[in-house]
């Protein structure tokens, strides 16, 4: 489902090390070896983190003394660079010398159309994913919102999925509140990539925001996880949308 | 006829007459109706003459905008004139708009609560009184079509639905005691409620299904003497 729809789906990838004594030494090696690979034509330097941006494909990478991160506005870049964006992460692990993570993880949100208006997944919510409304009229008569979290494991992968119908404003609202937006734009005054984004999800949709995380794994393991965590995000985006239109979800 | 002195004569409700009392009222103050006393407006407005508008601003299915215009005279009169214009927003025809992703999911959803029904049927079969059980699958299948009666895509549903509310009517429910007679039904409902769309075809697969199961999925002869009187989707009375 989200690859499908992968231009309204914005992502975060993070590995976590242990916190290096001896980062400033190795940082700037780590940003070279990682903008080289990548060859994100912009960069910028802040105390002890340097930020690799490839504006082009929407997509940021920062490296500081705990931490390799990668943000991007659309899933597509990962669906045709996976193995590239991998080898870059292991490139700048490598040259900071970690080899053990404390924790990976990847998380993909989407503001999915699904041809129904707020109203109606709001109320579908109901006697899909919690119990029918009339069976919680001693909490209150009316409800107008749902907002469901559900944590779990599926295929040795820790997931938080959070699903909602969204109005419009909700939406929009709910992007803008991301961090770091401007920082995909070049040259900021004319480029309107997250304003077109933006455009292009305002609407009354479901939010799917899966956040998938393994902790304690080798550096080696990135690239399955990546591969595992965009599969799953596909398929369990797709199963919270079948659960919501009462259609069978088919587990792969 | 002026006004009574009695107001005229008084700064009624100004802020201008405050304890100092210094400060002169503008003669207009007087006569602004919202600055006038209770006391004030009810002897104003006493023998007033009335005049009520209604407007009345029903939203349609299609959205579409619209304007009222409406022109009524009020004569002339020596006293004031009260004029309430009432605003009504009938919004229950913009509120049935559904999607049909919607009312897809309405239909499974509701579909799977008909097969229960169906199966519920089984214990009950040798009962002599298995009208009265019958009932629930008719009175959700009924419930199911007025549901889905404005939705655009939903028009497959409503015949399978009806060629089965036909096989209990007239004492068509004495022959789902028979356990593939149910089995039959709940086959067909299956569909309604695991389908994303409902095909012409799985219209006339069930209507095969149900005559071949030896129902009735056609309803009582249009010139027989009953007391049902259906319009295209519109839900009688169902009697057993």
């Amino acid at each position: 489902m989200l690859k499908a729809n992968a231009d309204r789906v914005w992502t975060f990838f993070a590995a976590d090390f242990e916190p290096l004594v001896g980062f400033e030494a190795k940082l700037a090696g780590a940003a070279e070896a990682m903008q080289s690979r990548l060859k994100a034509p912009h960069w910028g330097y802040a105390p002890g983190r340097y930020v690799l941006r490839d504006t082009v494909q929407r997509l940021l990478a920062i490296v500081d003394f705990r931490r390799v991160f990668f943000q991007s506005l659309g899933l597509g870049v990962w669906q045709k660079n996976l193995d590239e964006y991998a080898e870059v992460i292991k490139v700048g692990l490598q040259k900071l010398g970690v080899q053990q993570l404390k924790r990976i993880g990847f998380q993909a949100t989407a503001n999915l159309a699904i041809g129904m208006s707020h109203k109606e997944m709001a109320e579908l919510m109901f006697g899909s994913y919690i119990r029918p409304a009339r069976e919680l009229q001693d909490v209150a008569s009316n409800f107008d919102d749902v907002l469901l979290q559900l944590y779990g494991e599926e295929k040795g992968i820790k997931f938080q999925l959070t699903v909602a119908p969204m109005t419009q404003e909700q939406a929009v609202a709910t992007f803008m509140a991301t961090g770091n937006l401007e920082v995909f734009l070049e040259p900021k005054l004319v480029d309107a990539g997250v304003k077109e984004f933006k455009d292009r999800i305002a609407t009354d949709c479901f939010h799917v925001s899966l956040d998938l995380s393994r902790s304690d794994v080798a550096q080696a393991e990135i690239p399955i996880f990546l591969r595992q965590s965009l599969d799953l995000a596909d398929t369990m985006s797709a199963a919270a949308i079948q659960k919501l239109k009462s259609l069978r979800v088919k587990k792969g | 006829m002026p006004f009574p002195e009695s107001i005229t004569g008084r700064s009624v409700g100004s802020p201008f007459t405050g304890s100092a009392g210094s400060m002169a009222v503008p003669k207009s103050a007087g006569w602004c109706r919202d600055s006038l006393s209770a006391e004030a407006e009810q002897l104003l407005f006493a023998e007033a003459n009335v005049v009520g508008i209604s407007v009345f601003h029903e939203l349609g299915s299609d959205l579409a905008g619209g304007t009222i215009t409406e022109t009524r005279r009020v004569g002339p009169s020596k006293r004031a004139t009260l004029v309430t214009v009432t605003s009504h927003v009938i919004p229950h025809s913009a509120q049935a708009i559904q999607s049909p992703e919607y009312m897809e999911t309405v239909r499974r959803r509701r579909a799977g609560s008909i097969a229960e029904a169906l199966s519920d049927l089984a214990p009950h079969a040798a009962r002599d009184d298995f009208a009265v059980c019958t009932y629930p699958v008719v009175k959700k299948i009924s419930e199911l079509l007025e549901t889905l009666i404005n939705a655009q895509t939903e028009g497959n549903t409503r015949e399978i639905l009806r060629q089965l509310r036909n096989t209990l009517m007239n004492g068509g429910w004495r022959d789902y005691r028979d356990a593939k007679v149910r089995k039959t039904a709940i086959a067909i409902v299956r569909i309604l409620q695991e389908a994303e769309e409902v095909t012409p075809q799985q219209v006339e697969e069930a209507f095969d299904q149900l005559h071949d199961a030896g129902l009735n999925p056609v309803g009582p002869p249009i010139f027989a003497d009953s007391d049902e009187n259906e319009g295209a989707d519109v839900q009688a009375q169902v009697s057993g």
